[in-house]
């Protein structure tokens, strides 16, 4: 046999393979979940939610910005109800957002959609807590939606064409297929169809109370190791100018937190203290306006768990916001 | 651009269909050309390195053929290691041995200022290096002619598929190769080239890169972890640790036979070993023969008495566990094995003469294959070995001593959550993969000829694990863990 031939007829066995497997997904295609194509469903569920304001023409006179602490404690349509300035808002914050990713997220998704006269950033100590920025920034680079090499490309336009490369993520990892099983028996709903249909349009879910011993492990995860680190302060700093080059104002907002929450930090309140003093001087660097809000919004129990509001803690925030965002 | 990245997939059939295109007297030219800008890709700088190491080991190599004096080879043979080790030395141990030596003095009631310089680590080096010296030290025992062609020397020493992370081939195996008057490779060949290239891929991209992910979680947050989910981070890590390595040696020999040119097995299922001397014939095989040719031997070997053997055996492992890199960790990871081999050859005795280190007899140590361990004693015996060798990765894995320890503690203690059900079952399945394709390999079929004989079938053996690594592919990319030493 020629190497031709002995190519040839192997090509033939290694693309029936990838035949048969397409054949098989096809057949399943009606029946599965959606991909998640973003990093998370919340994400997915909000570029959704922000392209539909956006084909609608809609433009928001104020957007929150941040990390899941923004996203469960701004409840951006209680805000248009009790702003004496009748401002438009929506709330923009993801799980997982910090900085780095939100850089990102901003000038790519929030701002060509919702065109925004005001951006509120919400800060806590977690977004200059480096240390625990690599997973989330991974997932974030590497999501079929955001992946901006050769490779996202590629999969972008084959996920068009292959189911194979359509169904990956729930391919590879065993713990999907207990979740592929749930929605095809009808137990649960596609995850991006829920995550839209439990937002409200403002771009806001409130956070169910999680019980202490679920609670338990994150909490002492995650602040270990805790500094004031340079690459959130870096993609913060370059937040700001992205905006300011878009004209659009911004303002800080330093995130309530639980004493507990405080607590957390290797060196407890020193460190919390030293957060807030870099974020006071990066604002005045910067000349952002910071909002720093009264103590009685840290009582323990308007949160959820160690950093989130519940819906009581977001409601009483969210109030004070409208009160404290001045109108320019 | 590492093995498993479009770059390559581009690259390796470009240069192999331009080497056998040329005329023959451009190939080595076009090889040398090929291997720079692969080594440049990761960073152009560095192959100023190689190409001082390379000269000078040349230069070297010819003087020391025309020099019969003794006293006069020692000085050349000693400027050949102060040059390749004072590189290494430099790009790999300074910050080690400036904070070992500032951290003694701080100890000592002495004040230190450790000095910091933006060193990054070129990648392979410690690869290339080792391969230096090894031809320069066989030229001076007078074991091989030096090479008289400085392209053909060159390639030798930056030959692509084995640059980076190995095998670490000897200059009396691959030179007589890359200079023979080599034919394309035939049916038979190809086909082995490519299920190397294949295999290779599974075990990197489907195997070692998605445990990696639970070894990744449970080791940055091993305090939390119980004692299940460390058990579980500690196969994972051994699974990783192998599944990558062997899987780019895989890649390294597939690539390298598509230009007729065979490199050394570095692996023939260590983890079906039946005691740890069997597992270091079979693990890294291109390293521990070099260690036992060029350090052990030297030192005395086994010749010596009893206890110098086992104090050769100690600084032999030692120094390899310090080749792999500039951390505690590693020596202690050495160390241990070195105790273990003494320790087995001790209970051992002198009747059983299993060699304690492989025997580089041109690279074709370890590459018979015994049989299937059989029995319950041998069963035993290899799930034993398997679980010293995978502890004891728990040392070479931890970024400090302490977090080994605590690791350790953390197996110990019998408590604290266990891992996610999903993780269990993925990490179980993949080890499953991992010791079944080692299985399969020990049995003495010839997959060459199977897949000549029915190409439709090779072909969709190829096609499964394409579609197991398109599957697979796309997390976070999980670099080749062997690329750093």
């Amino acid at each position: 046999m020629t190497r031709a031939g002995f190519l040839a007829r192997a090509s033939v066995g290694a693309l029936t393979v990838f035949v048969v497997a397409e054949a098989l997904l096809g057949l399943a295609d009606d029946a599965l979940p959606e991909p998640v194509e973003w990093y998370n469903a919340t994400a997915q569920a909000k570029a959704v939610q922000m392209e539909a304001g956006a084909k609608r023409g809609a433009r928001k006179d104020v957007v929150f910005i941040g990390p899941s602490t923004v996203y469960r404690g701004v409840d951006a349509q209680l805000f248009e109800r009790a702003d004496s300035a009748d401002r438009s808002a929506y709330n923009a914050g993801v799980k997982g957002g910090f900085p780095p990713i939100m850089l990102r997220w901003v000038m790519e998704e929030v701002v060509p959609r919702l065109r925004p006269r005001t951006v509120v950033y919400g800060l806590s100590s977690l977004d200059f807590h480096d240390r625990i920025f690599r997973g989330s920034v991974e997932a974030y680079q590497t999501a079929r939606a955001t992946r901006r090499d050769i490779w996202g490309t590629g999969e972008r336009l084959l996920a068009r064409l292959s189911r194979v490369v359509k169904y990956r993520k729930l391919l590879q990892d065993p713990s999907e297929y207990t979740y592929v099983r749930r929605v095809l028996t009808g137990r649960e709903r596609d995850r991006v169809e829920r995550e839209l249909r439990e937002l409200s349009p403002g771009g806001f879910q409130p956070k169910e109370p999680v019980p202490l011993e679920e609670r338990r492990p994150v909490d002492r995860a995650i602040l270990r190791g805790f500094d004031v680190g340079q690459r959130g302060t870096d993609h913060v700093k370059a937040t700001v100018a992205r905006l300011r080059s878009h004209r659009v104002r911004i303002v800080f907002v330093e995130m309530p937190v639980p004493p507990r929450f405080v607590s957390l930090h290797p060196d407890g309140r020193a460190d919390y203290q030293r957060f807030r003093r870099h974020l006071r001087r990066l604002a005045t660097d910067l000349k952002v306006e910071l909002l720093s809000p009264p103590r009685r919004l840290s009582e323990g129990d308007l949160f959820a768990d160690y950093v989130h509001y519940n819906a009581r803690g977001a409601r009483e925030f969210t109030r004070w916001l409208a009160r404290s965002l001045p109108v320019r | 651009m590492t093995f498993n990245s479009i770059q390559y997939a581009l690259f390796l059939p470009t240069v192999v269909v331009a080497y056998w295109a040329l005329p023959k007297r451009a190939r080595l030219p076009l090889l040398l050309a090929a291997s720079y800008v692969f080594y440049g890709s990761w960073d152009y700088r560095f192959l100023s390195l190689i190409v001082i190491s390379t000269a000078s080991d040349f230069v070297i190599g010819r003087t020391l053929g025309r020099t019969e004096e003794e006293g006069r080879r020692r000085l050349l043979m000693a400027a050949s290691l102060i040059v390749n080790l004072s590189i290494l030395g430099f790009f790999k141990y300074f910050h080690f041995f400036v904070d070992s030596a500032a951290g003694l003095l701080t100890r000592a009631g002495l004040s230190a200022n450790a000095t910091f310089l933006e060193i990054v680590l070129p990648v392979g080096i410690s690869f290339y290096t080792f391969q230096t010296i090894s031809y320069t030290f066989d030229v001076y025992r007078r074991r091989m002619d030096p090479c008289q062609s400085p392209v053909l020397f060159a390639v030798y020493v930056a030959y692509f598929p084995q640059l980076v992370a190995g095998p670490i081939e000897r200059a009396r195996r691959l030179l007589p190769q890359l200079s023979a008057d080599r034919r394309p490779p035939a049916v038979t060949e190809l086909a082995g080239a490519l299920g190397l290239i294949f295999l290779g891929l599974l075990k990197k991209v489907v195997i070692a890169d998605r445990v990696g992910v639970y070894v990744d979680q449970v080791y940055a947050n091993h305090q939390d972890a119980g004692s299940m989910a460390l058990s579980l981070g500690v196969l994972a890590f051994a699974i990783q640790v192998y599944g990558d390595f062997s899987g780019y040696t895989d890649i390294a020999r597939g690539s390298s036979r598509l230009f007729s040119v065979h490199l050394m097995e570095n692996f023939t299922q260590p983890h079906l070993s039946r005691n740890i001397t069997e597992f270091w014939q079979r693990w890294h095989i291109s390293l521990s023969s070099w260690l036992r040719e060029y350090l052990y031997v030297p030192l005395g070997g086994n010749q010596k008495g009893r206890l110098l053997t086992y104090r050769n055996l100690i600084a032999t492992m030692l120094l390899g566990g310090l080749w792999h890199g500039a951390a505690w960790t590693y020596v202690v990871w050495g160390g241990c094995h070195g105790v273990y081999l003494a320790i087995h050859r001790a209970f051992q005795g002198e009747t059983r003469t299993g060699p304690q280190l492989p025997r580089a007899r041109h690279g074709d140590v370890g590459t018979e294959r015994p049989d299937l361990p059989r029995g319950p004693r041998e069963l035993l015996a290899v799930a034993a070995t398997f679980t010293l060798v995978a502890l004891t990765l728990v040392i070479f894995r931890a970024e400090s001593l302490a977090q080994a320890f605590s690791i350790f503690g953390g197996l110990l203690s019998g408590t604290g959550p266990g891992p996610a059900p999903g993780y269990v079952v993925e990490v179980l399945l993949l080890a499953a993969l991992a010791f079944g394709l080692d299985v399969v390999a020990r049995l003495r079929i010839s997959w060459s000829d199977v897949a000549v004989a029915r190409p439709q079938l090779a072909g969709a053996a190829a096609g499964l694990c394409l579609l197991l690594v398109v599957i697979a592919s796309g997390a976070p990319s999980i670099p080749f863990i062997y690329f750093q030493f």
